[in-house]
């Protein structure tokens, strides 16, 4: 009885929460294929009289959204190298390797952690421009490539793999390089795709930072070419949730494919 | 065999520890000596405008006549105070004392065609221009004063640095605890003495620009002795001291004074120009510019080089004996070596030059980027638009617990329904992992006051449509409502995921000895969930006081900067305003307020991490 009406109370709630969830998404797509009379009328239209997909080539081509996907492709994707690559590292050196005061830098490294990513940008941006890097790839990419949490997720999971193939491969001879290359990085496939996503995901939502480091239209990511879209079309709501649309669907997409990855992080969070 | 390499570490200690003491004390009198050389430099060209004002010409050319520069050049090293040990060149010709060395044809030729200061291996040399201010016709050199090695500040703080080093090396292959305590005792030692050591340059520019100050004023003071008219004008001084600024004042103060000049210090001493006529005289102080940091960074930097060496030369000698873990330790530096790297240039080297900008005015635009002290700090206190900032950042972060009690309760509900969590997992996750620009559009849509579906839905049930986004009452909770729809889902798959390690015994334990629903809740989940609770607070509220994307796009910080968060005021004053000085402050201010939420993050990471 009591778990009957559990169940009816769990599928309200979850019916309730779903529609909340889906129907701003629901109505993105509905106003990016709408023309500007279904926009403009009242009551609200929830589908279009007629589908124009000529929208999505009309917004995506307002500005140049190709090179801002292919701009962001390069920023995610350094980023994700850099940090998979350097998190790696050094997550080996704390979970596998002794060397004395190993625990203090630990914790100088996870102190980062205190500094909010805010107060740095200032300076980092001086750097930067310092260094002649604004506006490039080089500066965009640059300040992102160590991610102290990665490098915090990936010391975790190194503690869980057995040392047994370690020293078995130590028996052999392996140096500390062929063990990390050979034994552990093959172990941690799941983990490092895990934090190789979320990177990602990070990057591509982030706005502050490449609007910050980069000034032209060349070198624009998309969310910085959405938000410079809003700007110049602003009544225009069906260009606008067009774009939207486009930029939201790779990194649906990616969820989807990726969604164990995404679930693993958050379990990480939630049971440890 | 063990004693003698154990030895050759402690010599090798020993050396470092003297070795690092006088490398400061170098550094300290070069530094030094660079501000008495800036001094001669600067009183040769003053001397150089001195002369050019108060030397007649000759009759029908630019040049000077000969015997009046000559006069004039032998009295000023009879002016009481002018201390400069100073020589006057007509042509290459000393006048001052006719038996000095005169000018390398050279070195003249040089001087004419740079017109501009030159030194010589010892001395400063000014071009001496013609009253045309157009050919070089002579040179004023002047002579840095020598400089001494050490004040007694620095060396009352060098000998503890020395002794506590001398125990530290000694130290070395004893008992690793006495050997650290030891380092950490020098450390401390040759930190103080770093700082001492800083102190004395930093002195040593405050007395040149005194010094300086002082000459000029005694020139100006002559020169309207000798050429009355000059009292008048004050531009007509000007020559003098170049890159100051001369006004009249009211100060009869015979001591040079500090003073803040419109945000930024000043150097200035008083000139009397007639009886009862005083004259300001204002220049940059040099221990006020900004590369003073830099020394001091050096001079803390090389002291500590000794304990640094020590500490190393104690670790070498303990694993000399261990190669095992020496080559360890080698191979976890060269694993470390990116991220410590990166880390210090793009995390620690800025978080140092973030208290520096602070502390500075500081502008793309102006090379010039005064110390103005706690300037920018008083400015953030008093300015009325950063505290209604930081109430609306207050006020947002709190849709972090709101939108959690809203995730905690549907996870509670959904808890062990293995459809709905696997439902939850794939759609209630969405708007976390979408564009934030992209979701931040289709809100500002869906608020929209005449076409809005929200509008829509809200005037259906009699309500009065609302200019949700457009009226400084309801933006800043219609931003939050964008914000708890994001989070939800995000939060209720973390919640749904710790309440699996609630262990369903212990409820149904309390449920047989007669537990309410609610007293399981209070008394088993909530305590089990602690640490994710506390997890998902943390980050969700450093997260939320970093707020900048949805204000961007929906607002602009506005109406009526009634959605103004400190995060759009930072990017605001830097990048629109351009002032990255007073940028600084702020990003400092928002340091202060995070530090207890970010402090609890780095506790509960470097708690998690013993028992992995």
């Amino acid at each position: 009885m009591r778990s009957a009406a559990r169940r009816i109370i769990s599928v309200v709630l979850v019916a309730l929460v779903a529609a909340a969830t889906l129907a701003p998404f629901l109505y993105m797509i509905a106003t990016a294929l709408m023309d500007e009379f279904d926009v403009l009328r009242y009551p609200p239209q929830l589908l279009p009289a007629r589908p124009h997909p000529e929208n999505f080539a009309i917004a995506l081509t307002a500005l140049p959204f190709g090179r801002f996907f292919l701009n962001t492709a390069i920023f995610a994707g350094g980023v994700v190298v850099g940090q998979v690559a350097t998190s790696a590292m050094a997550a080996y050196a704390f979970a596998r390797l002794r060397f004395p005061g190993r625990d203090r830098v630990f914790m100088i490294y996870l102190s980062v952690l205190m500094v909010p990513v805010v107060v740095l940008l200032v300076p980092r941006f001086l750097i930067i421009n310092a260094l002649g890097w604004v506006d490039t790839y080089a500066g965009l990419i640059s300040t992102e490539l160590v991610s102290v949490w990665g490098i915090f997720l990936l010391r975790q999971f190194f503690l869980t793999i057995p040392r047994d193939l370690e020293d078995a491969a130590r028996l052999d001879g392996a140096g500390e390089w062929a063990v990390f290359w050979r034994v552990v990085l093959p172990l941690s496939k799941p983990a490092l795709a895990t934090l190789a996503v979320l990177a990602f995901m990070d990057q591509w939502k982030s706005l502050l930072w490449p609007l910050v480091a980069t000034r032209s239209a060349e070198m624009s990511v998309v969310e910085v070419g959405l938000a410079s879209l809003h700007g110049l079309y602003y009544a225009n709501w069906t260009y606008q949730m067009a774009a939207a649309v486009t930029a939201v669907v790779p990194l649906v997409v990616l969820y989807f494919v990726a969604q164990k990855y995404f679930i693993r992080e958050i379990e990480l969070t939630g049971l440890k | 065999m063990s004693a003698p390499a154990g030895g050759r570490w402690r010599s090798g200690a020993g050396i470092a520890v003297v070795a690092s003491s006088v490398l400061v004390l170098v550094t300290v009198r070069w530094a030094s000596g660079r501000a008495e050389r800036g001094l001669a430099r600067r009183v040769a060209a003053a001397t150089a405008g001195y002369l050019a004002l108060v030397a007649r010409p000759a009759r029908g050319s630019a040049d000077y006549d000969l015997s009046r520069l000559l006069i004039e050049a032998r009295a000023l090293d009879g002016l009481p105070g002018f201390a400069a040990p100073l020589e006057v060149f007509h042509g290459t010709a000393p006048l001052v004392h006719a038996t000095a060395r005169p000018l390398s044809p050279a070195l003249f030729d040089r001087l004419r065609r740079h017109a501009a200061a030159q030194s010589t291996g010892s001395a400063a040399l000014a071009p001496l221009f013609d009253r045309d201010g157009w050919d070089v016709v002579g040179a004023v050199a002047a002579w840095p004063a020598r400089t001494a090695w050490l004040s007694w500040r620095s060396t009352l703080a060098m000998l503890p640095s020395l002794v506590a080093g001398a125990l530290a090396a000694a130290a070395v292959g004893g008992a690793a605890g006495r050997s650290r305590r030891a380092v950490t005792w020098f450390a401390g030692a040759a930190t103080v003495f770093g700082l001492a050591a800083y102190g004395d340059i930093r002195a040593a520019a405050r007395d040149a620009t005194d010094r300086w100050l002082g000459d000029a004023r005694l020139l100006m003071q002559e020169a309207v002795v000798r050429v009355p008219e000059l009292r008048w004008s004050l531009s007509a001084l000007a020559p003098i001291a170049r890159g100051t600024e001369l006004m009249p004042g009211d100060s009869e103060a015979s001591a040079p004074w500090r003073q803040i000049v419109a945000g930024t210090p000043r150097a200035a001493v008083a000139v009397r120009l007639a009886p009862g006529r005083w004259a300001e005289l204002r220049a940059a102080p040099e221990e006020g510019e900004g590369w003073m940091a830099g020394w001091l960074a050096v001079t803390v930097g090389l002291a500590l080089l000794g304990p640094l060496a020590v500490a190393f030369a104690a670790w070498g000698e303990h694993a000399a004996a261990r190669p095992r873990q020496l080559r360890e330790t080698v191979a976890a530096w060269g694993f470390l070596a990116p991220s410590a790297l990166h880390l210090g240039v793009f995390s620690f080297a800025p978080i140092l030059f973030v208290l520096y900008l602070s502390v500075h005015r500081w502008t793309l635009v102006d090379p010039a980027r005064p110390f103005v002290g706690l300037a920018n700090f008083e400015g953030v206190v008093h300015d009325p638009l950063v505290w209604v900032s930081l109430r609306h950042t207050v006020v947002y972060a709190l849709s972090v617990p709101v939108s959690m009690i809203l995730s905690l309760g549907a996870a509670l509900v959904l808890n062990r329904q293995s459809w709905a969590v696997r439902l939850a997992r794939t759609v209630f996750l969405l708007p976390y992992v979408s564009s934030v620009v992209a979701i931040a559009l289709v809100w500002e849509w869906m608020y929209h006051p005449d076409f809005g579906l929200i509008n829509y839905l809200w005037s259906s049930l009699g309500l009065r449509p609302v200019d949700w986004l457009g009226s400084p009452r309801t933006a800043l909770v219609a931003v939050m409502i964008v914000s708890v729809w994001v989070q939800l889902g995000y939060q209720m798959t973390v919640f749904l995921a710790g309440l699996q390690g609630v262990p369903q015994a212990y409820l149904d334990a309390a449920r047989v000895d007669g537990a309410s629903a609610w007293q399981r809740f209070r008394r088993i989940t909530l305590p089990l969930l602690r640490p994710v609770t506390l997890f998902v607070l943390v980050t969700g509220l450093i997260g939320s006081f970093q707020v900048f994307t949805y204000m961007y796009v929906l607002t602009d910080g506005g109406p009526l900067h009634a959605t103004d968060v400190l995060v759009y005021r930072i990017y605001q004053t830097a990048w629109q305003f351009l002032q990255f000085g007073y940028a600084s402050a702020l990003s400092l201010l928002l340091f202060v307020v995070l530090f207890g939420v970010t402090r609890a993050q780095f506790m509960l990471l470097g708690k998690r991490q013993d028992y992995a």
